[in-house]
Order: structure tokens, then C-alpha cells, then sequence
């Protein structure tokens, strides 16, 4: 009878017991907002109290019509504050700005300047953000070697700066907002008593990855470097292939609780000014609390973000992305994320690595072809295969058509459900390889061999060639460089197949129609997805076909970059005549 | 509100998919695939019809696995009054669709064909399901039998042999091929008679063959070449159309000199007698080197003028006969003499042509037409009609390219 009674407790409604003594309790902010919302009753909150009536009945509400409100900057007035003078002043508005004590990261160490007590410093920095040594010599400067000047208290910050300091990069700052966010990235900050300023001294020093090989972005030939999550690190690396003093950096933050730091690079002389403007624009209005990957921003930033291509390449490799500065594209870094996205970006593009530049270029054109054949087939081949077997069966040789039907005599299923039941299997197989832990990788290779290349057929659940067809789209879609717009074109696999399934190559030619138009609508930062073939631009051979490297004179047309000319016409001085004939 | 029409588009979508309703998809396990179809007369005024149908299980290559006794393909018959109304009534026997679009090979047996198979082609064009390329022979006996007791020599599959044999008359220039759509067209045209493939059933050794000829090669017509063994069936021959209607059957080499003048000879073995002295027969590959040329006059009263030059290159294969002829003094007489027997081969032919099987096999007529300005009085000419009547010169020109790999002959040393 207990057993039941507890079965019976399970599946029935009670009141909250309130066993663990605690309840996730609506915050005020939606309170407020909550029931009534009409105005007249905003101040009445839900009691506790039982309702009068029994059979009250209030209609449940959505979450997502209840108003929060604009999530107006809530901003802490003493951000905008100066700081004062005294030390003690100081002190206190740091203590409740980092909630100090609770908050154990923030460190504030008291000195005496010189090693005399009437000077009286504090310096303020976030444990693990900074370089111990680098603190150390600062602390050695400032205790055992500076002498207390007998100038202006006032002055005190600026001499410091001046004259006492080693470190590399110090500035006199005053106001809260900036020393919290110097703080925040690691600075340390100095306050001294009876000066109204605060020298920052630059002690960065955090734990971070270091310049690694890529690991999405495989090459043969070619630079071995990717970037990492630190923002500097990834602009150094790239302004280590492009040493040129054109090479612009700019700031913004984005992010209101996350500050996140992004970089927008590009050659003043050559990225249209235009390009640049609206790249920046774009970063700067994006209100949100934080910015955690390059991803996050390229959906904020992309025109089409209902659209299945991506319209923004992101890479890890900054040879890659200098080729594309280079060419006037504009990139942007987001700190924190190894992945650098430039734009504008177009389809060709993305189905190129970069490599193919860097060998000789009929092996870069085999590549592409070969790429070409892959991108086709890893959208179109399982929908093609079930129009043609289940309505054109006159379109393939009589022999290829028996071994097919010979095939699937066995088989208890139809063709559709043969083809998703191997599709499935395989993305599973694909998903659960990439999220199974490293310890059990060797796992997915056996199940997945075994699974879908061997019993699968033994057991008469699927034909031998759908597991060839289904394992050669699989392979042509890893062929496809840009893992974005492989995944577009693993979501269109199944459009494809329904429409082959259902309607033929008929569907499908209609669903080619459709999807090319979609994709012919898409335009990156102005510039159409599809150039420089639709629409056709100035002749430029470096879409499948890759030319030798002494043709590439000029930059893409369709970027507008100020400089049109990449190498004069005849670049190969030691030819008589250039190597080229009637020129 | 995007989602809100990405969500109304979409189940419109999918709502009209489900209208298409399918209706011309079929599994292929729910179907009979046809290879090859055979007519023979039926008891009154119909056909008997013979499908030979696929056993996919067997296409798979052991792969099915325990089914070792069964065959390629299964073999039904019916009779029916039309080509296409067997479907209906074959279906009521076999649980799977009749499925003709990969039906190679459309057989008429001999007697069938000498009444006459236009009304058969005329359901056969107008099919959507009958492939205009798949072949088209003339049996002599009956269809049905040659259809039962064809075996494939190697071949896994017996749709593979139809295609085959398509290739091996440009080996040897035994038969000609013909397509669906071009017996269907060549009964339809003022300018051409239809042929035909011919096949037959061979059974038993040598004995029941017909006597060896002198030099024999191709004087033969199917199920009369002495060949033995586990292929029963034989192709040679062509089976000559006026109309619709067969009149009369060509041997093997008359179907090369009728392959030669139409330019469709692709190579073959011959013999000739050693010119100089008859001491041996000499063997020779032939191939045609050009095209042939064709020249055409007519006068006033309609009487046609056509000259056929022929231009071959034989290579000396074998040479049982004593003299040298690859010396380049000899090597003018054997070309002159093969050149003068093809002459008077492709004569013969033209001449049974016109006397008694009274056919322009050969299309002379496309030639001759080009001499008339009007489609009108082409047609008022009556060429088919005329053709016996027609003046036809046949010229050939030969050239031995090679001796093979011996460059002279040496008579055997004599003690």
C-alpha cells in the first residue's frame, strides 16, 4: 500500500511543500511587470495569502509578453564620478564598486612611496589578470628606489608617471569608468593621497593558449599558425605578415556586462573608406550584455541571418586573413574567440582555402574542380538518387538498375525511409564523434563502421549502395572548406530529398530554382553573394580556375578597394618580354 | 513577425507536397523489368507474345546468398491481340508492373513478319513506355523459342547481350543492326526499304548445319552456321523489308557488300583465290577506308544513273598460297582482283535487289532525291516503284595497308 500511496503522491497535485526550504521566487523586476499589467495595479503584488474565492482562476501568461522593460543602462553613478583626492575616498568607491570584501579577485595593496610613510599609495589590480613580475619591478620602483619629490601633492600621479616608473606603457587617468575598465584588463592601478588622478601602469599577464596549428583549417603548404583567444596575440600575427604602416587597428567594445574588445583591421590606403564606415557602424550599434565568439557578433552583423549560407567567413588562419586585407576586405577580431571573421565575403570564397594559392596552380585547379564536384554532390546526391530510382528508372544503364532493385528486393522498407534512416545514422555518428570525449573517440569509429557500413546491410535494413551513396556525400561535404556552409548544405540535403522523393527531378530542378534564387538575393556588406559570377564582374579567372600568380594583377572588382592594381601587368622582370604574349 | 510567415510559408509548403501525391512512383521491387519481347503469330488473327523478364536477385553477384538455382530471368507468354493490350492480361498472372522501359530487344518471328508488322510498330512508336533505341531482330521459327533458349554465353545479365551484339556487327559486318525508330521510319519513307537482323535457333554439332561452302565464311544464314556448344542462338543474316511486309533473307556475305555500300561496314575476314596461279587461298581483313561515294543522274524520262565507289583496305591475315604478294610488284594484282570480286559481289546484290526482291535496301533513293526540287514530284516519282528499273555502277578501289606482322612469304623448304 505504500508503494502506491507513493505512486499515487508522484502523479497527483499537491501543494509545495516547501521541503528544501527554498523557492526560486520571481524577481520584482517581473513582479512588477507581472499580472495587471494595465496600469491600475502595478503596485499589487501576489500574496501569499489564499484568495478569497476558491476557484480564482488566473490565466497563465506567456513569459515572452510579459514586459521587462528597456533594458536601459543601469549605470552605477559613481562610475561617472572623478576621483577624489583622498586616498580614503578612493578606497571606498573602489569597495563598492568591486564589492569588496565579499569580492575576492580584487587586490588593493597600501605603500608607502620611497619608503615614507607621508606618502601614501594604494594600488589596485585583479589577481591572475596581471604579471607578477612585471608588479614586482613596480613595486621595487616605487618602494625602494623613488625618492618622494618635494612637488604638489596634486601633481604626484603625472611625476610618477614621469619620472619614478619603468613599465612600458603608463597613463594619468581620473575618472571611475576608465580605472574600472583598465582594471578589468588587467592594468594596475595607483592611487595616491592627496592627488586627484591614477596612474595606470600595464601589467597584463593572463594565462592564455599559446600560437598553435590549426585545427579546423588543416594545410599542406603554407604558414602552420592559428590564431588564439587573445586579441592581441591575433593582431600581432597579423600584422606580422603585413608589416606596413597602413595596417589599421580599431577598437570598440561591445557588450554592456561582457566589455568585450573588437578589432577591426584593414589598410587605410587600399579597404574603401565606405566598407570601413559601415563595418563600424554596424559593431557600434549593437546593444547586448555580451559578446562571447566572433559567431555571436556575425549573426548581430549579417544582412541575411534568415538565409541558410553564412554571409561573414570566419577563419583561424591569418595567413588567410591577410590575403583577404590585402585585397581590401575589412577583418574583424573579437577578443576571446580564435575565429576572425572578414568580410564581405562571397560563396567562391568560402569554397576556397587559401592553400590552393600557395602551390602551383594547376594542382590548385584540380583542387577546386574537385571541390566544385563535392559541393554538388553533398546537397544533390541523395535527392537525385531517389528521383532516379523511384521515377526515372529509364535514365540508368538496365545493369545499374537491376543491381539496384537486386539490392533492395530484401529490403522491408521504401526508399525514403531507407535513405533518412542512413542519413540520420549518420549525422548521429557525426554529432556524437564531435562531442564524445577524446578518451572514447576510438568508440565511434567501430559503431559507426560496424553499425551503418556492415550489419546494416547483414540485416537486410538498408541496400550496400545507398550506405556508398551515403558515404560519399558525407565525405563531399567534408570536402567543403568552410564548415558554415558545409552545415547550409547539409540542412538543404534534406530539402532535396523531399522534393526528389516526392516529385522527381521535376522537384528538384524546382528546388534548385528557388534555392539559387535565394542565394543570388544574398549580398554581404553590399557586395552580392554569388560575385563575380552572378553578377558578373570584371573579368577576374580566380573563381574555380586558380591562375598562376604573375596573372593576378588585379584586385577583385566587386570589393571596390581604392587600389584596383595588385602587380603591374609584367611582373616577372627577368622574362625579355614580360611572358606574355602581344601585350 | 517574420517567424510567424516563415512558419505560414513553410506549412504551405509542405501542404502542397502532400497534394503531388506520388502518382508515377513506383519501388523498384514493385516492378517486372522487360528485356526482350518476342511476337509470333497467334492460332487466328493475333499475336503470342513472349517477355523475358529480369530476376533482379541474380544482378547482385552472390551477394543474395542460398539462391544458386535461380535463373536471370523468368520467361512468360500470352496471346493477345495487341502489343500493348498483354500488359492488362499479363498482369493478372504476374503481381508485379510490366515495366518496358528497359526492354532491349523486340523479336518478330519470320511468319509474322511476312504479313506484314506495321500495325505491331504503330502501337510499339506510340508508347511512351518503348525505348526508340532498343533493337530489333527477325527470327526464323519462332520468337518464343529463340527467347526461351537464349543463354547467355558469359554474360551475367541478359540485357547486357542485346547491347553486345549491337558492337559486334561493326567486328564482322554479318548482320546489320537496326533500331525501333528506324524500322519505323524506313516503313514510313518514299526513299528506303527496311532490313532487319536475322537470328534463328541452333541445335545439335555440325551435321545439322548446312554444308560447308567452298570458302565459307559467311554464305550462311542464322541457325545454319555450324557451330556447336552452350550458345544455341544465332545471328546472320538479313531479313529484306518492302513495306512492312519480309520478302526475302540476305546470307552473311551479301549483308557485308550491303554494309559496304552503305558505309556501315566495319571490318571483317575475307578470302580470295591466289589470282596468279589458284594455288591458295589467301585471307584478308577488310575494313572500309572512306565513306562511299555516291553519284546520281537523271534524264528527262526518269531513268536513273547511280554510281557507287567503294574505297576498302584489306590486310593480308593469311596466305596459304606460295607466291609473295607482299612484294610490291604483286601486291597490285591481289588488289585488283579482291576489288574485282567485291564488284562483282556488290552486282549480285544490287541485281537480286532490284529483280527479285524489287527493295532499295541500300537508300539510293535519299541520294536520288536530291535531284528533285519539290517534296511533290519526289513523291509523284514513285521511287520505290522505279528502283528495279535504275542503272547502278558499282566501282571498288582497294588498298593493302599491312601484311601483318610477316613481311614476306617463304615457301616451305622442300627436300
Amino acid at each position: 500500500m505504500n508503494i502506491l500511496k507513493t505512486f499515487l503522491e508522484m502523479i497527483s497535485y499537491r501543494e509545495n511543500l516547501d521541503r528544501e526550504g527554498f523557492i526560486l521566487q520571481e524577481t520584482k523586476d517581473e513582479k512588477i511587470a507581472g499580472p495587471d499589467s494595465d496600469g491600475k495595479a502595478a503596485d499589487k503584488e501576489i500574496s501569499d495569502k489564499p484568495r478569497a474565492k476558491k476557484r480564482n482562476f488566473i490565466k497563465p501568461r506567456r513569459p515572452s509578453e510579459i514586459n521587462y522593460g528597456d533594458p536601459a543602462e543601469k549605470t552605477d553613478s559613481a562610475k561617472t564620478d572623478s576621483a577624489s583626492s583622498s586616498l580614503a575616498e578612493n578606497r571606498e568607491v573602489i569597495n563598492r564598486l568591486y564589492g569588496l570584501p565579499d569580492n575576492k579577485d580584487i587586490i588593493t595593496r597600501d605603500f608607502f612611496l620611497g619608503m615614507n610613510s607621508a606618502y601614501k599609495g594604494m594600488a589596485v589590480f585583479i589577481d591572475g589578470l596581471t604579471d607578477k613580475a612585471v608588479q614586482d619591478l613596480l613595486f621595487q620602483a616605487l618602494m625602494l628606489f623613488a625618492v618622494p619629490p618635494d612637488a604638489d601633492r596634486g601633481k604626484l600621479a603625472k611625476l610618477v608617471m614621469k619620472a619614478l616608473l619603468p613599465g612600458n606603457q603608463v597613463k594619468v587617468i581620473s575618472s571611475f569608468k576608465d580605472i574600472l575598465a583598465a582594471v578589468n584588463m588587467g592594468d594596475t592601478v595607483l592611487f595616491f593621497d592627496g592627488c586627484a588622478g591614477a596612474v595606470v601602469v600595464e601589467t597584463k599577464g593572463w594565462e592564455h593558449r599559446g600560437v598553435e596549428r590549426p585545427v579546423t583549417e588543416q594545410s599542406i603548404q603554407g604558414p602552420q599558425e592559428a590564431f588564439n583567444e587573445t586579441l592581441r596575440a591575433n593582431t600581432a600575427l597579423l600584422r606580422k605578415i603585413i608589416k606596413n604602416e597602413n595596417l589599421t587597428t580599431e577598437f570598440s567594445v561591445v557588450g554592456q556586462r561582457s566589455q568585450t574588445m573588437i578589432a577591426v583591421m584593414y589598410l587605410r590606403d587600399l579597404a574603401n573608406p565606405d566598407l570601413v564606415k559601415e563595418v563600424k557602424r554596424r559593431i557600434n550599434s549593437i546593444k547586448t550584455d555580451s559578446i562571447l565568439d566572433s559567431g555571436v557578433l556575425e549573426q548581430f552583423i549579417e544582412e541575411h541571418p534568415y538565409n541558410l549560407h553564412p554571409t561573414a567567413l570566419a577563419t583561424e588562419r591569418p595567413d588567410r586573413v591577410a590575403s583577404k586585407i590585402l585585397e581590401g576586405r575589412v577583418a574583424i577580431i573579437v577578443d576571446g574567440s580564435p575565429n576572425v571573421l572578414t568580410v564581405p565575403t562571397t560563396m567562391y570564397e568560402q569554397l576556397q582555402t587559401g592553400e590552393e594559392m600557395y602551390i602551383h596552380w594547376q594542382y590548385g585547379t584540380f583542387v577546386r574542380w574537385l571541390r566544385a564536384v563535392a559541393f554538388l554532390l553533398s546537397f544533390l546526391l541523395p535527392g537525385l538518387y531517389l528521383a532516379v530510382v523511384l521515377y526515372h528508372q529509364e535514365m540508368i544503364p538496365t545493369e545499374l538498375i537491376l543491381a539496384i532493385a537486386g539490392n533492395r528486393e530484401k529490403v522491408p522498407f521504401p526508399s525514403i525511409v531507407e535513405v533518412l534512416l542512413m542519413e540520420l545514422s549518420f549525422e548521429l555518428i557525426r554529432e556524437a564523434g564531435l562531442r564524445i570525449p577524446g578518451v572514447m573517440g576510438a568508440t565511434i569509429g567501430i559503431v559507426g563502421a560496424l553499425i551503418l557500413g556492415q550489419a546494416a546491410v547483414q540485416a537486410n535494413i538498408v541496400s550496400p549502395i545507398l550506405v556508398i551513396l551515403v558515404s560519399v556525400t558525407g565525405l563531399a561535404s567534408f570536402a567543403i572548406p568552410y564548415h558554415s556552409l558545409a552545415f547550409s548544405l547539409r540542412i538543404y540535403r534534406f530539402v532535396y530529398i523531399a522534393l526528389g522523393s516526392t516529385l522527381g527531378i521535376f522537384g528538384i530542378s524546382m528546388g534548385l530554382i528557388a534555392h539559387v534564387n535565394l542565394t543570388a538575393n544574398l549580398k554581404s556588406f553590399g557586395v552580392p553573394y554569388l560575385a563575380p559570377t552572378g553578377p558578373r564582374t570584371a573579368d577576374w579567372t580566380d573563381i574555380v580556375t586558380v591562375a598562376p600568380a604573375f596573372f593576378h594583377e588585379r584586385r577583385p572588382d566587386y570589393i571596390n578597394p581604392l587600389d584596383m592594381t595588385r602587380q603591374p601587368q609584367v611582373s616577372r622582370g627577368w622574362i625579355k618580354d614580360g611572358g606574355k604574349k602581344n601585350d | 513577425m517574420p517567424a510567424t510567415k516563415l512558419y505560414a510559408f513553410l506549412l504551405l509548403v509542405i501542404s502542397l507536397l502532400s497534394l503531388t501525391g506520388c502518382w508515377s512512383m513506383r519501388e523498384t521491387d514493385e516492378i517486372a523489368y522487360v528485356l526482350a519481347v518476342g511476337f509470333d503469330k497467334g492460332e487466328k488473327d493475333n499475336l503470342v507474345l513472349t517477355l523475358s523478364i529480369a530476376n533482379p536477385r541474380t544482378a547482385t553477384g552472390g551477394g543474395g546468398g542460398g539462391g544458386g538455382e535461380e535463373t536471370t530471368r523468368e520467361i512468360v507468354s500470352v496471346e493477345t491481340i495487341g502489343p500493348l493490350a498483354m500488359l492488362d492480361l499479363l498482369n493478372t498472372a504476374i503481381d508485379r508492373r510490366i515495366y518496358l522501359q528497359h526492354a532491349k530487344a523486340f523479336i518478330f518471328s519470320e511468319d509474322l513478319a511476312r504479313e506484314g508488322i506495321g500495325r505491331w510498330l504503330s502501337a510499339l512508336m506510340r508508347f511512351r513506355e518503348i525505348r526508340g533505341n532498343s533493337e530489333v531482330f527477325i527470327c526464323r521459327g519462332k520468337a518464343r523459342d529463340l527467347i526461351q533458349k537464349t543463354s547467355p554465353f558469359l554474360e551475367l545479365s541478359p540485357a547486357k547481350q542485346f547491347e553486345l551484339i549491337r558492337k559486334m556487327s561493326e567486328i564482322h559486318g554479318l548482320y546489320p543492326t537496326t533500331q525501333l525508330i528506324d524500322l519505323y521510319l524506313d516503313t514510313k519513307s518514299h526513299a528506303k526499304q527496311a532490313v532487319l537482323p536475322l537470328a534463328a535457333i541452333h541445335e545439335g554439332e555440325f551435321e545439322l548445319a548446312k554444308p560447308g561452302h567452298e570458302r565459307g565464311l559467311g554464305e550462311y544464314l542464322a541457325g545454319e552456321v555450324p557451330v556447336a556448344g552452350k550458345s544455341k542462338v544465332q545471328f546472320t543474316g538479313t531479313a529484306v523489308f518492302r513495306e512492312d511486309k519480309l520478302v526475302g533473307l540476305l546470307d552473311g556475305q551479301d549483308t557485308r557488300y550491303f554494309l559496304m555500300l552503305t558505309g556501315h561496314f566495319g571490318s571483317g575476314y575475307m578470302g580470295i583465290k591466289d589470282p596468279l596461279d589458284g594455288s591458295g587461298d589467301i585471307g584478308l581483313r577488310v575494313r572500309q577506308g572512306q565513306k562511299p561515294k555516291y553519284r546520281t543522274g537523271i534524264d528527262e524520262d526518269g531513268n536513273v544513273a547511280i554510281d557507287v565507289e567503294l574505297f576498302l583496305e584489306p590486310e593480308i591475315t593469311a596466305s596459304y598460297s606460295a607466291n609473295d604478294f607482299e612484294r610490291t610488284d604483286l601486291k597490285p594484282i591481289l588488289e585488283e582482283a579482291f576489288s574485282k570480286q567485291t564488284e562483282q559481289g556488290c552486282h549480285n546484290l544490287i541485281k537480286r535487289t532490284q529483280d527479285e526482291l524489287r527493295a532499295d535496301i541500300f537508300g539510293f533513293g535519299e541520294k536520288v532525291k536530291r535531284k528533285f526540287l519539290t517534296v511533290q514530284t519526289w513523291e509523284e516519282y514513285k521511287w520505290l516503284e522505279r528502283y528495279p528499273e535504275a542503272q547502278v555502277n558499282v566501282s571498288v578501289r582497294s588498298q593493302i595497308r599491312r601484311t601483318g606482322l610477316l613481311m614476306k612469304t617463304i615457301p616451305t623448304r622442300q627436300e
